[in-house]
């Protein structure tokens, strides 16, 4: 098992919700071949069997916090305990946040994780992202990019 | 009597698939209304299909929901091989039965561990229940992830099966990928009977319900792909009855068509249903463990379809084992479905309970028109009715505990009003 794992959330089908999908899947062409590289359409909870074992895990998903829509947010919340103002707007039972808070409870975390967070302007139904937030795909794809390589650079020298 | 005029809102159900919200009003110590509304997507699918090849409705509706898309392929495969004529030979026929396995112990053992049993336990949901009862809850994690194996080995991918076609698979998965589930399907099955003992001692508020009970009803087996469409109240159709067996209206407060008999009475579809005319046809194993659970011949607390679904995933569990231990890989893994020009009816038994589909299509294998009747959408009346009258019945309660109460209730029905949003509501603080 890899146990470095990039994992996407989000709903195709409502628009700006399926953000973090399309970064994972164009990612998916430009990471390191080490990272295991996970899409979870529609279900977070999946989450929790999936990371079991590994050391490191991203988490991309769509965020609504009434930033402008396309800013990314990276967030470690195993580092500082997951915020309790940040409600799960989850309405498939489970999202990440609860993903997230089940998984402390139960000590299921992995050892670091890593949310990054796209700020969606358009979750209606339908395909496809709003422009702005179409935008902010290739940015949030590098950045990721750079932090993983980085991660393996570390890896490799320890 | 509280003779006040009252209105309660729950704007957002937690813990129940996809977005609702519910209307409570009462006024002068009656209520007078209770509305559930849905945001349901067939709408928006049904216009997708339109002018879509035929082969491609079981991937299209597999898109629906994220917990069932089990359950939209199999209805979607039935009402196309029904509209080009073919009948599928057992093998396929047992396949797809294990892939449905699948998808109930992963619905089920979601809602039963994580999303109905904290209302049980006295905790606002999994995450603070998983303190006090981290066993119940590791439980319910591992048979979802066994339940999305089942659905991996056979449908090829967990979250959107892509080796389910028309006519069968693309191909029979290999001898050592179902085998290789055997041990923890032998594990699953003592794992749900303890959760089923577990369940029975629950405390259930003292609410039953006359209800008329629809689901499939097949002479050999607990019905999942197969069967004919069986009222409790006497009668039994072909599937392609459903439109004249349950008539569709719209309702102004919900995206979502509600479905009654002709009558106008609401039915209940879903475990309680299945059980109640299917019992026999449990397993030997599952019958007694139901029966040790209390569940008697039919069980009318709608509150108690935590127990008939842990016993569900026990039926699913050893079904899953039986036709794994018998499987052996088949060629062709599926039969040719040619088009032709005519229509097709499917209904399968999703976790909620049946779903219908009905199609027609163009001698070239063009879709014409799509119906899709989601169980959620039948029970949705039904489930209002017994949310009037459970609010009648609890009246003096405050409105905390009332809402608390019908939210239980609304749980209970697992209602899948899927194809949410699961984006996250954040708030972001920054100290300086």
């Amino acid at each position: 098992m890899k146990s470095l794992l990039v994992v996407g959330l989000g709903t195709p089908e409502r628009r700006d919700d399926g953000v973090g999908l399309v970064v994972v899947e164009a990612l998916r062409a430009v990471a390191p071949a080490a990272v295991a590289i996970h899409l979870l359409p529609r279900q977070a909870l999946e989450l929790l069997t999936l990371w079991e074992g590994r050391r490191q895990v991203w988490v991309v998903d769509a965020v609504h916090s009434g930033a402008p829509p396309g800013s990314c947010h990276r967030l470690q919340p195993a580092a500082q305990h997951w915020p309790a103002h940040w409600q799960g707007g989850s309405t498939h039972g489970l999202g990440l946040a609860e993903g997230i808070a089940l998984a402390e409870s139960l000590g299921m975390l992995p050892n670091r994780l890593v949310v990054y967070g796209i700020e969606g302007a358009d979750f209606g139904l339908g395909e496809g992202l709003s422009p702005e937030v179409a935008a902010a795909v290739p940015q949030v794809v590098s950045r990721l990019q750079a932090e993983l390589e980085e991660v393996m650079r570390c890896t490799n020298q320890a | 009597m509280n003779p006040e005029t009252r209105t309660l809102r729950v704007d957002y159900l937690a813990r129940v698939e996809g977005e609702g919200a519910l209307h409570l009003e009462i006024e002068g110590g009656r209520v007078t209304r209770a509305e559930l509304a849905i945001f349901e997507p067939p709408r928006y699918f049904e216009a997708l299909l339109r002018g879509r090849d035929f082969h491609e409705a079981p991937d299209i509706t597999a898109r629906i929901c994220g917990i069932c898309p089990v359950a939209y392929m199999m209805s979607a495969c039935q009402a196309m091989e029904d509209a080009c004529g073919v009948a599928l030979p057992p093998a396929i026929q047992d396949l797809r039965r294990v892939l449905y396995c699948g998808e109930w112990i992963e619905s089920h053992g979601l809602h039963v561990h994580l999303l109905h049993l904290p209302d049980f336990l006295g905790f606002p949901d999994a995450v603070q229940m998983a303190r006090a009862y981290p066993e119940a809850v590791r439980r319910g994690l591992r048979l979802k992830k066994l339940g999305n194996a089942l659905v991996e080995a056979v449908g090829g991918r967990a979250i959107h099966p892509v080796n389910v076609r028309l006519g069968g698979f693309y191909r029979a998965p290999p001898l050592e990928a179902l085998q290789g589930l055997i041990p923890e399907l032998t594990w699953a099955i003592e794992a749900a009977e303890e959760t089923i003992r577990f369940v029975a001692d629950l405390d259930f508020p003292d609410f039953e319900v006359d209800y008329e009970f629809i689901a499939l009803v097949h002479p050999d087996e607990y019905p999942m792909n197969a069967g004919r469409l069986t009222s409790s109240r006497g009668g039994d159709w072909p599937v392609s009855d459903f439109p004249a067996v349950l008539t569709e209206t719209h309702v102004p407060h919900s995206t979502a068509l509600q479905s009654r008999r002709p009558d106008g009475t609401p039915v209940l579809m879903g475990p309680l249903a299945r059980y109640a005319l299917n019992r026999e046809r449990l397993t030997p194993r599952a019958r007694v463990a139901a029966a040790a659970a209390g569940l008697g011949t039919v069980c009318r607390n709608p509150y108690q379809a935590i127990v008939v679904r842990a016993v569900e995933i026990l039926l699913a569990c050893e079904e899953a084992l039986r036709l794994i231990k018998g499987y052996a890989p088949f060629e062709p893994a599926a039969l040719a479905v040619m088009p032709r020009a005519g229509e097709g009816h499917g209904a399968t038994e999703a976790p909620r309970g049946t779903l219908y589909h009905h199609y027609r299509i163009a001698a070239d294998g063009i879709i014409d028109s799509a119906r899709i009747v989601p169980p959620t959408a039948v029970n949705q009346a039904r489930i209002e009715a017994d949310l009037v009258a459970l609010a009648q019945a609890n009246l003096d309660l405050a409105d905390d505990r009332l809402r608390a109460l019908c939210e239980q209730a609304i749980r209970s029905y697992d209602p899948c009003i899927s194809c949410a949003t699961h984006f996250l509501k954040l708030d972001v603080v920054r100290h300086p």
